[in-house]
């Protein structure tokens, strides 16, 4: 097999153009991400540094320390959704860290809260992020480790958390019963509804002197049974572990909390399912640094998609299936760090061929115990008389049956458009890969801006008309858009990372790296194809 | 006297080996005795025969004169040859070889005597005309007043010594009447428990004063010739660590009246074998005067010194003196020609008072070179150092032109040398050879103590940076120290520490020694664009760093471009070449990786790194509220009382409960701070029946 034949022109005018759009978009995505990581979460510096240094100077660590503790020394963290919460209200980040990382050589799922962030107080995005954690421990089969301190509820948003929340603790309970060991590490409050974290991992260890878990602090006992009665006696460590029994371990303080957990992982006698890599890895033959100039800035001009295969997998070896047919999906197999994947790439809109190839290539992947890389530029399928008449309903059906009911891995990864049913087919967040990761250029939408605002007008245009009146085109201009810039704003890669329609935004030069640990933490789980399809409608 | 075939060597370690060899020259067998920790030491094998003693300290198996006798006549030894140190100055043993009809390689055991008791010693060398130290013999019951006119008579500073032993056993300075009393008590117990005799003398304490011991041999036709001087000046807690031929502070002049007396105190005697009669020399060029100190009946540590100088071969002479025969050459016909330098490598931590090391050496490789250098070890790689025996690993001697060339090329095979695994005195000895006080020969027994810093050298600044750098990329990159991850794990860059979200760097701490400190380093390294960026901060306390102030952390130094190629795979025990580059400069040195511990050798120093786990500071498990309850029940016992000091384990409460007695025990050593139950009182469980406070 030899490489990919990489044609672009690093010194095109198009190329130079990507490139600067790209680092534009990864500046501004970095400049928010080291707001996260500063913690404090109120967006303004000196607020931020004040609640860091209060925490410091209780002797606590941040989150992300906490994790590089518990860590193996010299191992990777790959952290998810970053920047949840962008522009929902919420604080960026949700004052909470989820990760994969590798604890005593095995990979974890890692959730800390940020107690810089609103006391680690549980917003909409801190429960989103904190179930989308759960999730990939569950379908990875990844042992769940919690590093807690929150001050419970955001009580300003309870009505958004308190029923999407409860799902918390069933979801623990759950992680349990198949298996996956969940792990709390307490180092402060985790009191009412957040007792339950603890409450319902198979692992607690709590921090002298330091954790709180109780269902009702002192006021709340005071009001509900006029009992006085204090913070340690009501759910301080020592007393958990000595009389109530809820502490597994008691530990001296945030170090030996961390060890206590490394420790337990450590006995848990875990091992992975998944056959793992098939073979040493091998750099790709191009230079990732060229995937900056790739995609294109404006999301509207197609680019080669096998130019982004060539720059992510090992040695950028392509064996293209059905190259010749139905050539707007790139299909074929791969290795990406030594793991074998199959890979489904957009080159263009989708059609009748294209979604049969698709289908096809799917039952191959599942037949073989190979993983799925879906690379996503798409604007969806084509329309038309002549594309409806061919059945272009059926065939695209064939490839989102395939996809609904494919059980290897999937892996998803954004690098341009993602628009109507191509996100779909394309197996979208909705079609439950186990990783979605976007680059900053990336858009999602039914359809693009300026055809839902063309679209919108027509409709207008058909309304007016059949009421007799006469459609003023540049009346509806501004109306026009306004609709268009709402969707394109909705349709962003920040937008999208900020709802956790994906697992986070990349560098486009890391994808390689991002797309190997997630290939990695898949083989924990058993990787198996299934052959059950729903009917495929000829 | 029979010709000796098969010598039984009643010693260990390198001497064992030394007399080995020299036997294996003259085709005369060996036999090695062993204690069970020795069971796989190097003189054993090396030793034609081999007897286990059993035991495992030395009174239990080297120190047992039965045992070395039984060894001798089960092995068909025809000769014993003791060694120094054990039962080479034990004229009860000597005596006992003796009457089993086998050879004793060493003086007659009435010389023996007469040397080893100090007292007697002295009347000895008094009366063949050597000069004494002013000193004062005390009565076992002498009063106090007495004491201290004695002293006085002595004159201060005297030093407090015991009459039996050596070593510095019992050995105190007084600098004023005020602490004399205090002084000889002491030395009178340690005296007691070390040689089983109290008895003590005073002599004057003679400051800046160097020690100079003449090497003399004598046979059974009664030939006396001496083989020049010594000088064993610089000296830790009264052991000798440097050994030098000739002495770079005698004069011509003392140095030919040194060897006339002690020639006259071994005819004296009538003195057979290798000996050596010590002497403190003091004041310098025209006022020099020299004083007997005490003879040593045996071959010294430091002889071979001699033997670079003069080309002989002691042992050899000792066994040709044993067997019969006269001394091989006449005074006149014994030359020496250049200097030789001898050092101790000990394991033993010099910043922590010499306290002994063991543990297993992982690497054993000193430099020697020809003629020139000259390594006697007792140990190999894998050997193991007990802290049954003395913890001398090796010594090593240079052989050079002047005084200077053999400190440099001892000096240079020292730097080039490597001993892990234990604590050495290695660097400390370098620092010595090469600092200037030692290099102008201004050479005294008070050496160390005007010089501590030679003990306890730092590294040059730009060293450990470079050293740091070298360990902060060997434990932040383990991908580079393991190779490519195998089939399962995790991508090769992102082994490496990697991470998507940056802002936080990844530290490690590590222990290793600079100087006189153990010292806690910090090394951090962050993902960036360009590839990671490293952190060293040489000193943090306390440990644990946070991680997230490291890149404005003024103590640390940002190192960029850092780069260590090393073999695709570390190396798992030994060093080897990588090249490390730092600012654009690529420097080659040896780097190994081990587990927990790297090793770094580049400029002529070596580290040793530890990592300290951010956790090594915390207790494991937090520490009880206090000795508590395990189930309810009725106390019928209370053993404490507020004020009580109890150790761990002590019994605080007795319990009644289920007709079971529990008994409830201290969890720490310290002091009963507040009793909180009474006979008779009926607890719950988990009540904190007694608050204990720490001893501390």
């Amino acid at each position: 097999m030899s490489p990919i034949t990489s044609r672009i022109d690093v010194r095109a005018p198009a190329y130079a153009g990507n490139r600067a759009a790209m680092l534009a978009a990864l500046g501004e995505i970095e400049q928010l991400t080291a707001q996260v990581v500063r913690g404090g979460g109120s967006g303004d510096p000196t607020k931020d540094a004040a609640s860091v240094a209060k925490l410091r100077g209780r002797g606590k660590l941040l989150p992300r320390e906490r994790i590089g503790l518990l860590l193996d020394r010299g191992s990777a963290f790959l952290e998810l959704s970053p920047l949840a919460g962008w522009g929902t209200g919420d604080p960026l980040g949700g004052g909470m860290v989820t990760g994969i990382g590798t604890v005593r050589g095995v990979e974890c799922v890692i959730s800390a809260n940020d107690p810089t962030v609103k006391g680690g107080a549980q917003g909409p995005t801190s429960v989103a992020k904190g179930l989308r954690a759960m999730e990939i421990a569950r379908v990875n089969r990844l042992p769940l480790i919690s590093l807690t301190e929150s001050a419970g509820a955001d009580l300003p948003k309870q009505a958004d958390i308190f029923v999407p929340g409860g799902a918390s603790f069933k979801n623990l309970t759950r992680l349990s019963a198949e298996g996956i060991p969940t792990i709390t590490l307490v180092f402060g409050s985790s009191t009412a509804g957040g007792a339950y974290v603890p409450g319902m991992s198979d692992y607690v260890v709590l921090q002298k002197d330091a954790a709180r878990v109780y269902l009702g602090g002192p006021p709340l006992v005071k009001m509900a049974i006029d009992e006085d009665a204090d913070e340690e006696s009501l759910g301080g460590a020592e007393m958990h572990a000595r009389v109530s029994g809820l502490a597994d371990y008691l530990a001296a303080d945030e170090p030996d909390a961390l060890r206590t957990g490394r420790d337990i992982v450590g006995h848990l006698n875990w091992s992975r399912l998944g056959p793992g890599a098939a073979k040493a890895p091998a750099d790709p033959a191009y230079d990732v640094e060229e995937l900056l100039g790739i995609a294109s800035a404006d999301v509207r001009v197609p680019f080669e998609v096998r130019e982004v295969i060539a720059r992510i997998v090992d040695s950028s070896e392509l064996e293209e299936f059905k190259p010749l047919y139905g050539t707007t999906l790139v299909t074929g197999w791969a290795h990406l760090e030594g793991h074998p994947i199959g890979i489904l790439a957009n080159n263009g809109i989708l059609f009748s061929e294209e979604a049969e190839k698709g289908a096809q290539f799917i039952q191959l992947c599942e037949r073989h115990d190979v993983p799925i890389l879906f690379i996503q530029n798409i604007t969806g399928f084509m329309v038309g008389t002549r594309y409806e008449q061919g059945g272009i309903i059926k065939d695209g059906a064939k490839l989102i049956n395939a996809v609904s009911n494919s059980t290897v891995p999937h892996l998803t990864l954004m690098v341009g458009a993602s628009y109507g049913a191509g996100n779909y087919g394309m197996s979208g967040r909705a079609y439950d890969p186990r990783f979605v990761f976007t680059w900053p250029n990336h858009r999602i939408a039914v359809m693009g801006p300026k055809q839902l605002g063309g679209v919108l007008s027509i409709v207008a245009r058909q309304r007016t008309e059949a009421g007799g009146a006469v459609f003023d085109e540049a009346a509806f201009a501004p109306m026009r858009e306004a609709f268009e810039a709402q969707v394109e704003e909705q349709s962003t890669a920040l937008f999208a990372t900020g709802r956790l329609w994906d697992d986070g935004i990349i560098d486009p030069r890391d994808t390689r790296t991002v797309l190997g640990l997630a290939l990695s933490a898949v083989h924990s789980a058993p990787v198996q194809g299934s052959n059950s399809y729903g009917v495929f409608r000829m | 006297m029979p010709e000796i075939t098969r010598l039984l060597v009643a010693n260990r370690g390198e001497i064992a080996r030394r007399v080995v060899r020299t036997c294996d020259l003259l085709g005369v067998e060996t036999v090695a005795v062993f204690s069970e920790p020795d069971r796989r030491a190097p003189f054993v094998d090396e030793a034609t025969y081999a007897v286990a003693l059993g035991g495992t300290t030395s009174a239990e198996s080297y120190l047992d004169a039965a045992k070395v006798l039984d060894a001798a006549r089960r092995s068909g030894a025809d000769a014993v040859h003791p060694g120094y140190g054990f039962l080479s100055e034990n004229a009860e043993f000597a005596e006992a070889v003796v009457a089993a009809g086998l050879v004793w390689v060493g003086p007659t055991p009435s010389s023996m005597r007469a040397m080893s008791l100090k007292v007697e010693a002295k009347r000895i060398a008094a009366a063949s005309g050597v000069p004494l130290v002013p000193g004062a013999e005390l009565d076992v019951d002498a009063s106090d007043d007495a004491l201290l006119v004695a002293a006085a008579g002595v004159g201060y500073p005297v030093l407090v010594k015991a009459s039996a032993g050596g070593g510095g056993k019992g050995m105190r300075i007084v600098r004023t009447a005020g602490g004399l009393l205090e002084a000889v008590a002491g030395a009178r117990r340690e005296a007691s428990s070390s040689f089983g005799d109290p008895t003590v003398f005073l002599e004057r304490y003679l400051e800046r004063s160097r020690h100079i011991e003449v090497q003399v041999f004598g046979d059974t036709h009664g030939n006396v010739v001496h083989l020049f001087e010594r000088e064993c000046s610089i000296q830790r807690r009264h052991q000798k660590i440097v050994e030098e031929s000739p002495s770079p502070g005698a004069t011509a002049v003392t140095l030919e009246a040194m060897y006339a007396a002690s020639l006259s105190l071994a005819r004296a005697i009538g003195y057979v074998g290798a000996g050596t009669v010590e002497f403190l020399v003091s004041g310098d060029e025209g006022a020099q005067e020299f004083f007997f100190l005490e003879m040593n009946t045996r071959l010294q540590v430091e002889h071979p010194v001699t033997e670079m100088v003069t080309g002989l071969d002691l042992v050899a002479w000792q066994l040709a003196v044993a067997g019969g025969q006269a001394l091989p050459l006449v005074q006149e016909a014994i030359t020496r020609k250049g200097h030789a330098v001898e050092v101790r490598l000990y394991a033993e931590d010099p910043a922590r008072d010499f306290l002994p090391g063991s543990g297993v050496i992982a690497d054993f490789s000193v430099r020697d070179y020809r003629t020139r250098l000259r390594v006697d070890s007792g140990v190999e790689d894998g050997s193991l150092v007990t802290p049954y025996y003395d913890p001398m690993l090796a010594k090593v001697i240079a052989l050079g032109r002047t005084r200077t060339h053999a400190a440099q090329l001892l000096a240079g095979s020292l730097r080039t040398s490597r001993v892990t695994g234990v604590t050495t005195n290695l660097m400390s000895l370098v620092s010595i050879l090469e600092s200037q006080p030692f290099l102008d020969g201004d050479t005294t027994t008070a050496f160390l103590d005007e010089h501590p810093e030679v003990l306890e050298p730092t590294l040059p600044v730009e060293v450990r940076r470079l050293h740091l750098a070298a360990c902060a990329v060997a434990l932040l990159d383990p991908a580079l120290a393991d190779g490519p991850v195998g089939s399962g794990g995790v991508p090769a860059r992102a082994a490496r520490g990697w991470r998507n979200v940056g802002g936080v760097p990844e530290v490690v701490t590590v222990r290793y020694r600079d100087g006189a400190r153990d010292v806690v380093a910090a090394l951090a390294r962050a993902w960036g664009r360009e590839g990671p960026a490293y952190w060293i901060c040489a000193d943090v306390d306390p440990i644990l760093v946070a991680a997230q102030t490291i890149p404005t952390d003024a103590r640390f130094e940002r190192l960029d471009g850092v780069r260590l190629e090393s073999a695709p795979r570390w190396p798992r025990t030994e060093l080897r070449p990588a090249r490390l580059e730092v600012d654009g400069i690529r420097r080659a040195l040896r780097c190994g990786v081990s587990g927990d511990r790297v090793e770094v050798d580049l400029d002529r120093w070596i580290s040793s790194f530890t990592v300290v786990e951010p956790w090594a500071r915390s207790e494991h498990g937090a520490g009880s509220g206090g000795p508590s309850t395990p189930v309810p029940g009725t106390v019928t016992h209370v053993a404490v009382a507020v004020g009580d000091v109890v150790a761990v384990g002590a019994a605080l409460v007795v319990l009644e409960a289920m007709k079971m007695e529990h008994t409830i025990r201290a969890d720490l050593d310290g002091v009963v701070a507040e009793v909180h139950v009474s006979v008779g009182q009926s607890v719950d469980a988990h009540t904190v029946v007694v608050t204990l406070t720490s001893g501390e």
